[in-house]
């Protein structure tokens, strides 16, 4: 702001020089107009007067040089219109005559002179008097005198004029001299005023343009907050890095577990050791839903669709849950409703499970109904129980993450919360619209719109890691196992070796390489973690192991990482990839799979 | 100049001049003191009278006094060629007995130095250019 009263002040200076070049031209045009026209009344009544006095001279010579008496009156008649010329010339002046001049004394005196000449001589003025020569050659004389007085007026006025003349010159000279100044001036004031200007507005065009940015900043932070984006990001920070340290622990556990089944002999050892095995379960389930979310944030979930048949899934869901259901004495009822859906098959059992598994754990008594039916050209999906129901101003907050209703004691066996909240994300991915209606004491109902599908005859199973579909013949195989956990690679030696398998542990990639160089051997399978020592990865160590043995030698990737960056780099590199903690089953048939496919 | 008399010259006889329409005027002039009458022809009528095509010409005076005009429109003022000053024919000694004269009050632009230069008396001869 303060820039712009700057630049008036230079721009006023400007039209300030303005207004006095123009005020100069005025004068310089006047001052000219002055020197043109000065004297030119005055001059020419000198010059004519002067005129006037000789014609009178030499007519009056011209009559008396001449002899013939013929020609005398044509002589006479002209002096004496000379003298009436001369007369008009004299009587008529006035001040518009003379100009400067009548206020001079000498030109006073001169025209009082000259009438007193002219009034003593006008008798003799007239056709009838013939004038002698010697009062002509008189007049002659006098009129000569008269004409030189004449004449030096106009040299002093001459002079005068000079004097003038300089004066106005120098004047001149000055205007032009302050007109170039001023002009100079005037330029100047107005390269200031416009540099000014335009710096002002440069500055304010770069304030705008920082504003601008400054606001775009804040309102991309202000989305960010409000979003969740940030609290999201340091959740999975916080998984990533919570779940990973949890998982090679767990990862252990469940591997010395299935080791320890075989040598425990007693009827209370095995109870025992089951429910040791269920809590570790449970234990994999929470983190499992958690790394779930995290892949699902991620976007590392890949979609594939496919025609599939309700009731199919149904039956599976009740063949799943029946054993928890008649636990806690509540009635699982799925009904038969012949519908087909196109979906993924995986994802979608997996909301159903979620929906399923949270209705179980809400209700104390009654019944949970799975249902189907045909709306459109979509299938309604209806999971409903007779739970205490949710109020209507909870209907949205049940699906934030770790939200609870009813938990306040935080019975891990309820899950962590985070079960609606996958089902949220999934029906987000899967594209169907999640609906719920729910009062409190009338139970709840969960409605699910999938798009219909086609009713396809044989659908073949997809190549899916299932349990118990492979029958557990390891014996034989050898297995390479590169891990650089001492617990992990523990672990796995005890469960692999009882099924009779040549197990090579190595905390490394060199220590792999070097064991295989000193043994001379060929892995069947070899099992990586992902993450190594020295920021090494595990699909690294499964090439150089497969350069070392110059062979594509099956192999899988077992990770514990729940970061949605790790996970997409290991998911990218095409290995088999297990997720700590590994399930022994899993893990088993794993490697049956594996050792099957043709290199 | 297309009417001519003698030669390529128009002599105007003072008869000539009072048969064409007349322009009479007060005013007030810079070479005598109050308001005076002046009676005349007008120039534009006098150039129709002897069909001249130019406007610019020089006056000449009786006292060998010669001016050149050029740009003074005739059309648009009365200026005349006056023969009657008060009511009567001017001698010579009255400036006469003819003078150019401009209706100066009645039209005070008229009254430049250029314009007073212009305005010659003892009027003998217009010289057209």
């Amino acid at each position: 702001m303060k820039k712009q009263w700057l630049a008036s002040i230079p721009g006023l200076a400007a039209l300030l020089c303005a207004a006095i070049m123009l005020y100069l031209t005025v004068e310089i045009d006047q001052t000219r107009k002055e020197l043109q026209q000065d004297g030119v009344l005055e001059f020419n009544f000198i010059q004519q007067v002067d005129h006037n006095f000789d014609e009178l001279a030499q007519a009056l010579n011209n009559y008396v040089n001449v002899a013939e008496e013929q020609k005398k009156p044509v002589l006479r008649d002209k002096y004496i219109l000379k003298y009436d010329l001369l007369y008009a010339s004299i009587f008529n002046v006035t001040q518009g005559w003379l100009g400067r001049l009548s206020s001079l004394e000498s030109a006073q005196l001169l025209i009082s002179d000259a009438k007193a000449f002219l009034q003593s001589y006008e008798p003799l003025m007239s056709s009838d008097v013939a004038i002698q020569s010697d009062t002509l050659q008189q007049i002659s004389s006098e009129a000569r005198s008269l004409s030189s007085r004449v004449y030096s007026l106009g040299l002093y006025l001459f002079q005068q004029k000079s004097i003038i003349r300089d004066k106005m010159s120098n004047r001149m000279d000055d205007l032009y001299d302050a007109f170039w100044i001023i002009g100079a001036s005037f330029l100047l004031a107005t390269l200031l005023t416009i540099t000014l200007l335009v710096t002002v507005s440069r500055r304010a065009a770069d304030l705008s343009a920082d504003a601008q940015q400054t606001q775009s900043k804040l309102t991309t932070a202000l989305d960010e907050l409000t979003s969740g984006d940030i609290e999201r990001q340091a959740q999975n920070r916080f998984m990533a890095a919570a779940s990973h340290d949890l998982r090679q622990p767990l990862h252990a556990l469940g591997l010395y577990l299935a080791a320890l089944k075989s040598h425990v002999n007693s009827e209370q050892g095995l109870k025992i050791l089951d429910n040791t095995y269920q809590s570790t379960e449970a234990l994999n389930q929470l983190l499992n839903s958690m790394l779930d979310l995290s892949k699902l944030d991620a976007g590392v979930v890949d979609v594939t669709s496919e025609h599939l048949s309700l009731d199919e899934i149904f039956e599976r869901i009740h063949q799943t849950f029946l054993p928890n259901a008649n636990l806690q004495n509540l009635d699982l009822v799925v009904k038969k409703s012949g519908e087909w859906v196109y979906s993924d098959r995986a994802l979608l059992e997996r909301v159903l499970s979620n929906l399923v598994s949270n209705a179980l754990n809400y209700t104390d008594e009654g019944t949970i109904t799975v249902s189907a039916q045909s709306i459109d050209d979509h299938a309604k999906i209806i999971v409903a129980d007779t739970g205490a129901g949710i109020p209507e101003s909870e209907h949205e907050a049940i699906f934030n993450e770790y939200y609870q209703l009813h938990n306040p004691e935080r019975d891990r066996t309820k899950g962590l919360g985070l079960g609606l909240s996958i089902v949220k994300r999934l029906t987000r991915l899967l594209n169907i619209k999640l609906s719920i209606s729910s009062k409190p004491q009338n139970g709840t109902q969960f409605e699910l719109l999938v798009p219909a599908g086609k009713q396809i005859d044989g659908v073949a199973d997809t190549v899916r890691i299932r349990s118990g579909s492979y029958p557990k013949n390891l014996a034989g195989l050898s297995i390479l196992v590169i891990d650089d956990e001492h617990d992990v690679r523990d672990g796995m030696d005890s469960l692999l070796s009882q099924y009779q398998c040549r197990v090579v542990l190595a905390d490394s990639i060199e220590d792999a390489c070097a064991q295989i160089i000193d043994l001379n051997w060929t892995p069947d399978v070899i099992i990586a973690d992902y993450r190594l020592r020295d920021e090494k990865t595990g699909d690294t160590a499964i090439q150089r192991v497969r350069e070392e043995v110059n062979e594509d030698v099956p192999a899988m990737i077992i990770t514990g990482d729940t970061s949605p960056e790790r996970l997409r780099e290991a998911t990218a590199s095409g290995f088999l990839l297990l997720h700590k903690p590994v399930i022994g089953e899993e893990l088993l048939d794993a490697i049956v799979q594996l050792a099957g496919e043709p290199t | 100049m297309t009417n001519t008399n003698v030669n390529n010259e128009a002599h105007i006889t003072r008869a000539m001049l009072e048969s064409l329409p007349s322009v009479e005027f007060d005013t007030t002039t810079p070479w005598a003191d109050g308001i005076q009458n002046f009676v005349g022809v007008r120039i534009s009528d006098l150039f129709d009278f002897i069909g001249a095509s130019s406007q610019s010409y020089v006056a000449e005076g009786l006292d060998d006094y010669k001016f050149t005009i050029t740009d003074i429109d005739v059309e648009r003022y009365p200026i005349i060629i006056a023969y009657l000053h008060n009511g009567s024919p001017m001698s010579v000694r009255k400036l006469g007995p003819l003078r150019i004269m401009f209706p100066f009050d009645d039209y005070p632009e008229l009254l430049t130095p250029k314009n007073q230069s212009s305005a010659v008396w003892q009027l003998i001869k217009l010289e057209l250019l």
